[in-house]
């Protein structure tokens, strides 16, 4: 990412733990405290901010190649059959190939090694990158077609869509659950990045799991335990954090965030007003939070 | 299991669902195809009987005493997986598909393929008396997909002809999962009461819709009080639900414990919900 764009990465591996419901949040906040800021959803499998927003407006097309075989040339050789990596092209002998389309992954390797030069370049779209607004705040996000395998293609360009037209300064990357390859992607491209889990043994366990990984990323973490006190014995869970998190010389400080049964009705209907009410506990951490990123990057 | 959204109970039904059919006298084999961040083995205890390091992915290597920098590699990659770092290409490990285009067009050989692991898969014994199959995808990388079929033929093999394999699938709707449900005789979409999760679970339907995957969707996590509206607006959406799950503290507790909560608060709400679930899913479709 250019030098003055500061990306707050937020993840978390654990499922549910509330990444998105936190990320939009304090997104929100910054944008009303006139920070430049813009929302990138990362999540295109499921881009849950969309949920939070009327309507989004399509701004690119992902296309990816598939082969078109141009019949007049083909001679049947079935070259491209035999080197296409994923078996997606099908031939009886001597006849031009056909295309099962779900196998294609779009390397080209059939119009590379084809003798003559019978594979034309066609195309399908795998997926999208939309844009939004949740108030002052805006938001881009990418989003795979349903059925397409490529997930971590289509959020790189995102990624790449946003290094080319994206000019604020500050990026907060919600990312999918998980902890592979998009994620190692938005460490890669983060300043900072915020790590949500909650206090169960599921949320440990996964949370581990992104610790782990962001040892090659070194980037520093602000680990925030959500939905703390939903139920009784979290405690202990914090101390577990804490046990994991204290040895780590990346993370930053860890943090906790209350459950609150209004926030968790406003995020589940995608009430924005809700979520963001000033007079609930969720708002003045989430102000903290703000500050505290603030502060990081003031540094 | 499948659900598009992630934290909305898959882990939950598959782990009861296996226990529920052992029970039953099926011959089982639960799965765990969510590699990146497998939980299945937390509910249902996992002693490793057998851990396979997987080969067969693979990834392009640069030599860079051949390379002569003419970046004709980054031009060929679909997968943005070449990148300019100082002037010299270079393999961004995370991206790299292993299709192998970029040696194909090098003009000077310098790119090679070679096999590298994309994780590591465990056979386990559960506490329950019926196996696991789990493991890990290599940390932040690509390839589960391939993981996630090896599972599966691992588990086909266990299987033998009158097995049930119960596969809890990673969330969303990506590599993983359609590597979960290709071929499967019933997809199970579990949905929670958010708009995110609705998204998500209409989402998932196309992907079973499109691989021709029959399917059920169940609702997890309800409340009483929200339960007209939401079941309004899965009407609205053509969504039709065949089994509820009510929130209830019991899960969470059993979870804390590490026991399905079917065998630990068998007479809790989500217990009861769950067993008539899976008597239907039984009666009508094994």
């Amino acid at each position: 990412m250019h030098s003055n764009v500061q990306v707050i990465g937020v993840l978390g591996g654990k499922g549910g733990t509330g990444k998105t419901t936190i990320a939009l949040s304090i997104a929100y906040l910054l944008a009303k405290m006139k920070h430049d800021v813009v929302y990138i959803d990362a999540d295109v499998d499921n881009p849950s901010s969309k949920v939070f927003m009327e309507q989004v407006e399509i701004v690119k097309e992902l296309k990816a190649f598939i082969p078109s075989i141009d019949t007049r040339k083909c001679t049947g050789c079935s070259i491209c059959v035999r080197n296409c990596p994923e078996n997606a092209l099908v031939a009886p002998p001597g006849r031009p190939p056909s295309l099962i389309a779900e196998l294609c992954n779009g390397c080209t390797i059939c119009k590379i090694v084809c003798p003559h030069d019978a594979v034309k370049e066609d195309y399908r779209i795998m997926g999208y990158i939309w844009r939004g607004k949740l108030k002052d705040l805006v938001v881009i996000g990418g989003e795979i077609v349903p059925g397409d395998e490529r997930s971590p293609l289509v959020a790189h360009l995102l990624i790449d869509y946003v290094k080319d037209n994206v000019k604020n300064k500050i990026l907060l990357v919600d990312c999918p659950p998980g902890a592979g390859s998009i994620i190692s992607e938005v460490l890669n491209i983060s300043n900072i990045v915020l790590v949500i889990t909650e206090p169960t043994p599921m949320g440990i366990h996964d949370l581990k799991l992104v610790l782990d990984l962001n040892k090659r990323f070194k980037r520093q973490c602000i680990i925030v335990v959500n939905k703390v006190g939903e139920f009784d014995g979290w405690e202990s869970f914090i101390r577990e954090v804490w046990e994991i998190a204290k040895g780590l010389p990346f993370v930053y400080t860890l943090t906790m965030v209350p459950y609150d049964e209004v926030v968790h009705t406003a995020y589940s209907s995608g009430d924005l007003n809700k979520l963001m009410d000033e007079k609930r506990p969720f708002y003045r951490v989430i102000n903290s939070l703000a500050r505290l990123v603030e502060g990081v990057f003031n540094d | 299991m499948v659900s598009g959204k992630g934290g909305v109970g898959k882990t939950l039904i598959s782990s009861n669902f296996s226990i529920y059919l052992h029970e039953n006298g099926f011959n089982v084999i639960a799965l765990d195809a969510d590699l990146e961040a497998p939980n299945l083995h937390l509910v249902l205890g996992g002693r490793v009987v057998r851990e396979y390091v997987e080969r067969g992915a693979k990834r392009a290597f640069i030599d860079r005493d051949k390379c002569i920098d003419c970046l004709a590699c980054i031009a060929t990659c679909q997968f943005k997986a070449i990148e300019l770092i100082e002037g010299k290409p270079m393999v961004i490990d995370y991206l790299c598909e292993g299709c192998g285009a970029c040696s194909l067009v090098c003009p000077r050989e310098a790119i090679v393929l070679k096999d590298v692991e994309p994780g590591k898969l465990r056979i386990m014994e559960t506490d329950y008396g019926f196996p696991l199959i789990s493991g890990n995808l290599a940390l932040g990388m690509r390839h589960t997909g391939k993981l996630v079929y090896r599972a599966k033929e691992m588990a086909e093999g266990l299987a033998k002809k009158d097995g049930v394999i119960v596969i809890d699938s990673a969330p969303g709707i990506g590599c993983p999962t359609i590597a979960a449900i290709s071929g499967a005789d019933l997809g199970i979409v579990v949905l929670e009461p958010s708009l995110a999760s609705l998204q998500g679970c209409e989402r998932v339907i196309k992907v079973l819709e499109h691989f021709k995957v029959p399917y059920l969707v169940i609702l997890n996590k309800y409340k009483e009080e929200i339960m007209k509206r939401i079941l309004d607006l899965l009407h609205r959406r053509g969504i039709k639900v065949e089994g509820m799950i009510p929130y209830d503290e019991h899960v969470y507790r059993a979870y804390v414990m590490g026991k399905p909560v079917i065998v630990k608060y068998p007479e809790s709400p989500a217990s009861r919900a769950l067993v008539k679930l899976f008597r239907e899913v039984i009666e009508s479709a094994l």
